[in-house]
């Protein structure tokens, strides 16, 4: 595979084949961020092929010296799930507020339930999230985008997106326990 | 900063830290040895985040997937057209008296809209008509090879097309027009190096026969779902005096070049010498190799592309190109196979 740099230079020359291969490299990164995002699998395919149409549209305005590509790329599929929570207008249906504590040091690790997560439900506890700790986990967890590059995409300093990751944990922790007990 | 906004970060840090090393394959246990002080914090939220990164590892479905594919090929292909038109349009004489189909007028168009046809649409035609053009218009053997692969990946994404659409012929025509387009890379870019009797070097650019669209090709079989290189198997008897010209049999085309110093040379198979030096070689010459390595990166990229994209739609095509669709796998496995030499 050609490193990253030169294919998206190839690309910006409309070099079909070079694009072609940056979507198969980011399809399934981008589409999992936004399946964690909006909570919806089928949406979330139609949107993911909206990002890379507009990319392909947009690249030659592309500039690798102010933020790398990837960062480009997702701050292209944030704006897309803007907008769909904007059409959709249930973007805070059910959010938590912003400052949940993290988990208390004094709580007993043994006595927390054992963690079974899929899809589904990491879907749906995700929705319970804040607008920003949802793109904390959508972005770390659905390509492992490193914390620098993370903080680029949010307009955020690493410190504020570690202490964002912390208690985004904490509270999917949380209410994958409650889940989990409301289940038995 | 007081003591337990401090203790928070360092929590915040910590929790970063486990995770990136985990992701990177280090064991839960492990990162918490190294932040003992946390430990009984960190387990919980680093289990969670264990559990949410292999609940969030999904893929969309693989029929979407397909078809996304192709749908975005296709917009690179009309948005590339579109773009470069003004370019094309200064080359457009050329194409256009090639052709001899066009009126000047809106041509352009005409030929950017074509880029993007499939096998039974209105311009698909055109489109073959352009890449035969730009198979002339070539400026050297490295740009036709690369233009053949390229080719051959687009005969790909049609037989995708008409396997999907059910179309049992044109999914085994294309298919014999990628075997056929794949063997002219290894045809116009193949190299073998060989040192004669005496010493002298002997290369054979193996560009003999361009069979655009009609010739064929000793790697095709009858059904076109087999590529096989062409066995170079040359006798040759070349006097070290006697400057002259030479007849060089090539596939089914003699071939006549300029030896230099060389009387006659007979070879049966594909290769054609471009640079024969005094000397002489007799009996038979292994398999030419491709030596380009951008050509060879450009085909090993296509080959895993193409396998994965005729692999991607076999349970979602119609019975009836079950098939072809599966003759069309084993031919570009084959070729690709054959041509990389793997």
């Amino acid at each position: 595979m050609q490193d990253e740099q030169s294919l998206v230079r190839r690309a910006q020359g409309r070099d079909p084949e070079a694009f072609a291969e940056l979507y198969e490299i980011y399809f399934d990164k981008i589409y999992r961020y936004i399946a964690l995002k909006i909570g919806d699998r089928t949406e979330a395919e139609d949107m993911t092929q909206q990002v890379f149409l507009k990319a392909m549209k947009s690249i030659p305005a592309y500039k690798s010296t102010k933020v790398p590509f990837s960062a480009w790329l997702y701050r292209i599929a944030h704006n897309q799930t803007v907008d769909h929570f904007r059409k959709s207008g249930r973007q805070k249906s059910c959010e938590l507020t912003e400052e949940i504590t993290p988990s208390d040091p004094s709580e007993n690790p043994e006595r927390e339930t054992e963690l079974k997560m899929d899809i589904e439900n990491l879907v749906t506890a995700a929705k319970k999230l804040t607008k920003s700790q949802r793109e904390v986990i959508s972005l770390r967890f659905s390509s492992d985008l490193p914390i620098a590059e993370v903080a680029r995409i949010m307009g955020k300093s690493e410190g504020a997106v570690k202490a964002l990751q912390h208690s985004a944990v904490a509270s999917l922790k949380k209410i994958m326990a409650v889940a989990e007990t409301n289940e038995r | 900063m007081n003591d337990n906004r401090k203790n928070v970060k360092q929590l915040d840090d910590a929790l970063n830290e486990c995770f990136e090393s985990m992701v990177k394959g280090e064991s839960l246990d492990s990162c918490l040895i190294k932040h003992s002080e946390f430990s009984s914090e960190l387990r919980p939220l680093l289990e969670t985040m264990q559990a949410a990164r292999s609940a969030g590892e999904i893929s969309p479905e693989p029929a979407f997937r397909a078809a996304a594919r192709y749908e975005f090929r296709k917009a690179l292909y009309d948005d590339t057209a579109r773009r470069t038109r003004p370019a094309l349009s200064l080359r457009l004489a050329t194409i256009a008296a090639s052709l001899g189909v066009f009126l000047m007028t809106g041509a352009g168009g005409t030929l950017a809209a074509s880029s993007g046809s499939m096998p039974g649409q209105l311009l698909y035609q055109v489109k073959r008509n352009i890449e035969n053009t730009q198979l002339t218009l070539a400026a050297s053997q490295s740009d036709k090879a690369r233009l053949y692969a390229t080719l051959a990946d687009r005969r790909i994404s049609e037989i995708v097309y008409t396997a999907e659409s059910g179309d049992v012929l044109l999914t085994e025509s294309l298919t014999r027009d990628f075997t056929s387009d794949l063997a002219m890379v290894y045809q116009t870019a193949a190299v073998k190096r060989e040192t004669n009797n005496s010493g002298d070097t002997i290369i054979f650019a193996s560009s003999g026969t361009d069979s655009t669209k009609g010739s064929s090709f000793a790697g095709t079989d009858s059904s076109g779902s087999q590529f096989v290189p062409p066995a170079v198997t040359t006798t040759m008897a070349v006097p070290a005096s006697a400057p002259g010209i030479g007849t060089v049999t090539s596939g089914s085309s003699p071939v006549t070049m300029d030896t230099t110093s060389t009387a006659t040379a007979a070879i049966s198979g594909t290769g054609t010498p471009s640079v024969i030096t005094p000397g002489s070689i007799q009996g038979p010459v292994p398999l030419d190799n491709i030596t380009d390595p951008a050509l060879l990166k450009l085909l090993k990229e296509y080959s895993i592309k193409n396998i994965a994209e005729l692999t991607a739609i076999l349970d979602k095509v119609p019975s009836s190109t079950n098939a072809p669709l599966m003759a069309a796998l084993q031919a570009a496995i084959s070729a690709y196979g054959e041509i990389l030499g793997e």
